[in-house]
């Protein structure tokens, strides 16, 4: 099967997770023997996006000439015309924001799949569903009167700035707050035979709308994480929060209240963050391990007993808790989006309700104190990791049934 | 002080300093090198092995509409004594601070990521500023009326209306 892949915000070396995610989707299937190719979109005036280094690809990949424009009629017309010169059975489009409709609707001849990374259909405020400090319930495909208002009270500043953020450009040159886009989004969404989401609450923003929805998780490339360590009990049980503790979504200060009440009955412990410093209202067992490279995160888990992720928002996906698992770690981690299927709870670590920082410190409590307890799930972690999201499994065991609904539709087409 | 070129690159937000640093200590090898951070930020180590200075910026944000900021950074910039001043985009903005710097000449990094020089003159630069809020402003209230006045009717809405005959909100 001849299949393109069209991505919008794509680089190379990758900026986000979306474009990792993507590279080990194509590669695996070009593994499994079908011919593909990646179509991405030029960037004008941007140092992060829009840049490949082909060489460093092991698959085919070409910008679309011309895409770089701001006009997204444009864009969407040089991306069918560079598709189309390829003549492919089938097309996926990866990881866009407010483009994703236009360039569906212009590729939307070929047995289409969208993927979609975050929550970037239901949310064009910022694609994350989290306002305040709590995931917002709202989704703009069920109802776009309140998320336009939303976008408009929250991002009303940076519209009225001289010169917008990418994110904000693209929000007005699609004219997004209008609504002829929602429309169009509905169009371009009935028109696609598949819609691929990383987590059950991502699956239901879609239901109804007509494609048959598909939930895919990311993986990992154990390759490129050392097996799990063996070390002897030491004086203080060592747990890392991995990830943008900067980021309020992610619950760093959940962590620290937790941290702050076990830090009371104890000084067994110490919680590492990868952070430049320490929170400045964080207790002394709050150590920073500084930002990480991959290669330099992954030698930390090795020093690591245990692993913690307290987002408060509906994580799509949770790459941290799968990374932790893969180096043996145990995880505590909330209830929330992808977490709550990667993590199995009292087996491959803790489950606690996100925001809740008294269990939080109930589950560290309980994997501080037994140490079997840690070894047993640091080993099941991995068993799981093994069997669910090394990227092979992933692709062998959720992309044959995808490419087959796509070359159904295509068998189909008069 | 040593007769060395004294270069300021200025940090404002967005991605890439860090590779900025990189190409400019490229240019100017033998340059000293001022990072100019905004307040309350820290220099990465990356950024550190190009920076032979880092000075802090007297505030975190600049606007035009708060002339006292940048009054502040116009001092503190001109105290450093610069030949040359380095921002990271052409943004009337950036563009203002280059004109209060004080410095002999200017340069950034073009949209097409390119070393260009960069106007200093003041008034110019005020009034390229200016237009640009004229049109930010136009754009937010284009985006408030479109927001406001033009609602998307929902199927069963839409259903609904015609069943009692009346007409559709205009699309």
């Amino acid at each position: 099967m001849r299949l393109a892949f069209v991505d919008l915000q794509f680089s190379w070396p990758p900026k986000g997770g979306a474009e990792i995610d993507l590279f080990h989707v194509i590669k695996g299937i070009q593994d499994l023997g079908h011919e593909v190719k990646l179509f991405i979109r030029g960037h004008q005036g941007s140092w992060e996006r829009g840049k490949i280094d082909t060489a460093a690809l092991p698959f085919p990949a070409e910008t679309a000439p011309g895409s770089e424009s701001r006009r997204p009629e444009t864009v969407a017309e040089r991306m069918r015309q560079a598709v189309d010169s390829w003549a492919p059975d089938a097309v996926i489009v990866g990881f866009g924001f407010f483009l994703k409709p236009y360039v569906a609707a212009a590729l939307s001849h070929y047995p289409l799949a969208l993927r979609y990374y975050a929550y970037e259909g239901a949310c064009p405020r910022d694609f994350r569903l989290f306002k305040e400090g709590a995931p917002c319930p709202e989704n703009y495909l069920a109802g776009p009167g309140i998320c336009r208002r939303c976008t408009l009270h929250y991002r009303g500043r940076e519209i009225a700035r001289a010169r917008p953020g990418p994110y904000i450009q693209e929000y007005l040159d699609t004219k997004a707050y209008a609504p002829a886009y929602y429309r169009r989004t509905m169009e371009a969404l009935g028109k696609a035979r598949v819609i691929i989401v990383s987590n059950p609450i991502m699956a239901r923003h879609f239901e109804g709308i007509g494609p048959e929805i598909i939930e895919v998780p990311g993986g990992v490339d154990l390759s490129d994480i050392p097996p799990p360590a063996e070390h002897p009990p030491r004086e203080r049980v060592s747990i890392l929060m991995a990830g943008r503790g900067d980021d309020p979504a992610k619950g760093l200060h959940i962590l620290i209240d937790a941290v702050r009440e076990l830090a009371a009955e104890r000084d067994d412990f110490e919680v590492w963050v990868t952070q430049p410093e320490p929170p400045p209202d964080a207790p002394p067992q709050v150590h920073a391990a500084g930002w990480r490279d991959p290669a330099g995160l992954f030698a930390l888990y090795q020093q690591m007993d245990a692993a913690v992720v307290p987002s408060i928002w509906e994580e799509p996906f949770g790459l941290a808790a799968v990374e932790a698992m893969a180096a043996g770690l145990p995880v505590v981690a909330s209830r929330v989006g992808g977490l709550q299927r990667i993590v199995v709870d009292g087996e491959t670590g803790v489950l606690v309700p996100p925001a809740d920082s008294r269990a939080l410190a109930d589950a560290l409590r309980r994997l501080i104190t037994d140490r079997g307890m840690r070894r047993r799930m640091g080993a099941a972690g991995r068993g799981r990791v093994e069997q669910e999201y090394a990227w092979e499994r992933v692709i062998v065991k959720h992309y044959p049934p995808i490419l087959e609904k796509l070359a159904g539709a295509r068998e189909a087409a008069p | 002080m040593s007769g060395a070129l004294r270069i300021c690159a200025f940090r404002s937000q967005g991605w890439g300093y860090a590779t900025r640093l990189h190409h400019l200590r490229r240019r100017y090898p033998d340059a000293r090198l001022v990072v100019m951070i905004p307040k309350g930020e820290t220099v990465s180590e990356q950024e550190a092995a190009y920076a032979d200075e880092v000075l802090e910026q007297p505030h975190e944000t600049y606007s035009i509409r708060k002339p006292g900021k940048l009054w502040d950074l116009a001092r503190t910039l001109r105290e450093a004594r610069l030949d040359l001043f380095v921002v990271m985009y052409p943004s009337p903005r950036l563009r203002l601070v280059a004109g209060l710097s004080g410095a002999r000449r200017a340069e950034c990094w073009s949209y097409q990521n390119l070393i260009i020089a960069l106007p200093t003159r003041l008034l110019p630069a005020m009034a390229v500023l200016g237009w640009r809020i004229v049109q930010g402003q136009l754009r937010f209230w284009r985006c408030w009326l479109t927001t406001r006045l033009r609602r998307v009717p929902m199927p069963g809405e839409v259903d609904k209306m015609e069943a009692r005959g009346l007409r559709m909100p205009r699309r």
